[in-house]
């Protein structure tokens, strides 16, 4: 995800903070720190899942892809479960833009269709 | 690719600390729906939903994604897991597809819901979704899928 985006469109003025840091991010300049952590209640999380997965298959090994695709689910339920959220994800995880419907709408408003990335509208399950 | 096979998902939640663990199991998948415009926006995650008579998005998320919610508005009796209420919808529709197959457009018959809350996921409804798809719970192991997998097979409705 670092190749400049051209299509994103320029920064008015004054822009809220969420706002332009989407902007930096959909113009190609991302930071580990905007990935979602894998936090170790994550982490327990998917080895509870994974043990239970183990034990119904009775020992049969688990495809390729069911970690990851589970520690995908915790980890957007863990920090937004039952959030309105818009995230865009590639293949070192997920970065979530806006949180809250309003802030999703301004998203939206200002980048749908202006970058090549999938804005991707949400609503995490909630873990409790 | 056809049929959609779509792996169950399941999670455990705590609502209750002095009660037992909940295994919660989902069926759900992720959609693209057509704005008027012709955008796709991405939802994940939409809910297939047996216990739903109809394909039913909150109304208030709608409009926030720029979709078209029909004005004219009627009541309907709601019968949920929380009760029997009535809601204020908007009969429309919405125009789905797939990334499996992003070249095909499903048009699903749904109800715009005043009193669904915004937060709440778009829940794929029996009509008139079964007439486009033959649905399949397998809830038996599988190395992909060890909660099980759903799968949605096209029927001869679909376009």
């Amino acid at each position: 995800m670092n190749h400049p985006d051209t299509l994103t469109p320029a920064a008015p003025a004054a822009e809220p903070a969420f706002l332009a840091r989407a902007r930096r991010i959909l113009g190609g300049d991302v930071r580990p720190d905007d990935y979602l952590p894998v936090t170790p209640e994550v982490r327990r999380r998917v080895d509870l899942f994974l043990e239970w997965a183990r034990a119904r298959g009775n020992g049969m090994p688990l495809a390729p892809g069911v970690e990851a695709r589970q520690e995908r689910v915790e980890t957007l339920s863990f920090h937004h479960g039952g959030e309105n959220i818009v995230y865009i994800e590639d293949e070192r995880g997920i970065i979530v833009l806006a949180v809250g419907l309003d802030r999703g709408t301004d998203l939206f408003r200002e980048f749908h269709g202006r970058t090549p990335h999938t804005l991707v509208d949400a609503v995490p399950f909630p873990t409790a | 690719m056809l049929p959609y096979r779509l792996p169950i998902t399941r999670t455990v939640t705590d609502p209750d600390p002095d009660g037992p663990i909940r295994t919660v199991l989902r069926a759900a998948v992720r959609v693209e729906v057509l704005t008027p415009s012709g955008l796709p926006v991405a939802l994940d995650a939409a809910a297939i939903d047996t216990g739903a008579s109809y394909t039913t998005m909150s109304a208030v998320r709608a409009r926030a994604r720029g979709l078209a919610v029909p004005a004219e508005s009627s009541r309907i009796p709601l019968t949920t897991a929380g009760g029997r209420a009535t809601a204020v919808v908007h009969d429309g529709q919405l125009r789905v597809r797939f990334p499996q197959s992003s070249d095909q457009v499903y048009t699903l018959y749904c109800l715009f819901s005043e009193a669904m809350p915004p937060n709440t996921p778009l829940l794929l409804g029996l009509n008139n979704f079964i007439d486009l798809f033959r649905v399949t719970f397998d809830g038996r192991f599988a190395p992909d899928a060890p909660a099980g997998h759903v799968t949605l097979e096209p029927t001869d409705a679909s376009p």
